[in-house]
């Protein structure tokens, strides 16, 4: 196992991001923003580790499903503060109540080491829906500027297109997802390497954004 | 297997192709709105400033009105009063103390009355500068003897003419606020020019007044005004401790 093989697409956005991050978030002063570097950080460890075992043919999908509910808690965290509406802010939370008892019913179901599929397909639904509601949002309010310059929309945007894209590679069986396409590279390694670069770009551009507005 | 996963890749293609119009038309949208509500701000703002324009003329209009009015009537019968009270001295021969102290004070009414007039008059004001005109004012103001008005300020003021004219009434109306409900008997009135503005400020030892009174007394007048010269008044006021008004203003590159 080479050290070129932890860079992956994946693995190399995440790093891009979380070097953005460190570079242009550790000065803001607002709590959420300064929770990148450390989502990031979490994130870029449990793909290694996750990546190691993989290597080492041992499962690591118990690993992506405890990975999940973090995630699960930092996005309603950040649809929480993103959204201006209040009653949209409390469904935040709600529908982040749902999506812990559909994942705790998939583990009774389920074994731990199987990924829980369902609950990462439900997780890119509620993200695409609640992205929606924050295109809406700005939609109905009157903002004088371009949402190209507001952080947030970068964020959200980064999320929509990785979420809506990806899902449908949760719901095909795992032999077409390690057919080997374009370039000799797994299926399922180059559409989820190309989505999150599209998702760590977006968050490059949010933090530039945020650290010129602080600036 | 390969068939299948470039079906997959076709799709998510088009899924990607889909959230990317998406998000292009929301932000094509959002910009066209923000246009919008930037073109229908900068209406509204010039719709405002063409009506504080009009106020402004209008009340000047009203103030030549009562300034000729004040000249031509008030005063052509006053000066017929002195003028008979001249006669009526001459006849007497030896006329009484009291009669030539009415006499005297009612010459002294016609001065006030003309330079008061002159005051209240546009074209008088717009033959003469703001720190000409304010001396004239506080010259008027300090033949009184019951209020001491004092302004510094050594250079020339850099404002349009038609600004020097709506500055100048700002800071009377300040005057006049400060003697009739301050009750002041100092006034100071100083200008400096600082980072392409001017400040003047008006500064008096009367009685003040709380920030529930500050509704009135032509302060929203004094605001409006303020605002058509794109700049900005303040009042710092605390009760029994005199008033002091701020205004800033921008320094205009023609001027």
């Amino acid at each position: 196992m080479a050290i070129a093989d932890f860079f992956n697409l994946t693995v190399c956005a995440e790093i891009a991001a979380l070097i953005a991050a460190l570079l242009f978030i550790t000065r803001q002063r607002h709590g959420y923003w300064r929770l990148f570097p450390l989502y990031l950080a979490v994130i870029l460890l449990a793909e290694w580790i996750g990546f190691s075992l993989r290597m080492q043919r041992i499962r690591n999908h118990h690993l992506y499903n405890i990975l999940w509910i973090f995630q699960s808690i930092f996005f309603s965290y950040l649809f929480y503060r993103f959204h201006q509406v209040k009653y949209i802010k409390y469904q935040v939370f709600f529908v982040l109540g749902i999506f812990l008892c559909f994942y705790l019913s998939e583990a009774f179901y389920r074994s731990f080491s199987d990924s829980f599929q369902f609950s990462r397909q439900f997780l890119s639904i509620i993200i695409i829906f609640f992205s929606c509601t924050f295109y809406f949002s700005l939609l109905k309010h009157d903002i004088t500027s371009t949402p190209l310059r507001f952080p947030p929309f970068w964020i959200v945007t980064g999320l929509f297109f990785f979420y809506f894209g990806s899902a449908i590679m949760f719901t095909i069986p795992m032999e077409i997802k390690r057919t080997r396409v374009i370039g000799n590279m797994i299926l399922y390694d180059l559409v989820m390497g190309t989505f999150s670069c599209i998702l760590y770009g977006s968050w490059v551009t949010a933090f530039i954004w945020k650290n010129r507005q602080i600036q | 297997m390969e068939k299948s996963a470039n079906t997959i890749i076709i799709v998510i293609s088009i899924l990607t192709l889909v959230a990317a119009f998406v998000i292009a038309y929301i932000v094509y949208f959002i910009k066209r709105k923000s246009t919008l509500i930037e073109e229908k701000n900068a209406l509204k703002e010039e719709f405002k400033q063409q009506l504080r324009q009009s106020q402004v003329e209008v009340q000047e209009h009203t103030f030549q009105q009562i300034g000729k009015e004040l000249h031509d009537n008030v005063g052509q019968l006053l000066i017929t009063s002195k003028m008979l009270l001249g006669l009526t001295e001459r006849s007497l021969g030896n006329p009484p103390d009291m009669l030539i102290t009415a006499n005297a004070t009612l010459g002294q009414a016609i001065n006030e009355l003309r330079s008061l007039s002159k005051m209240l008059d546009r074209e008088w004001l717009e033959q003469f500068n703001f720190n000409n005109n304010l001396k004239t004012e506080i010259d008027r103001i300090n033949t009184g003897n019951a209020v001491q008005a004092e302004f510094n300020y050594s250079g020339n003021m850099p404002l349009k003419a038609e600004a020097q004219i709506i500055l100048f009434r700002i800071v009377q109306e300040a005057i006049q606020n400060a003697i009739k409900h301050g009750r002041a008997d100092k006034i100071i009135i100083t200008a400096a020019e600082q980072n392409d503005e001017i400040h003047i400020s008006v500064a008096d030892n009367g009685r003040g007044f709380s920030s529930a009174e500050k509704t009135g007394m032509g302060l929203s007048n004094m605001r409006h005004r303020a605002n058509l010269l794109g700049g900005t008044i303040a009042w710092d006021s605390i009760p029994e401790n005199g008033t002091t008004v701020k205004i800033t203003l921008p320094i205009s590159k023609e001027a």
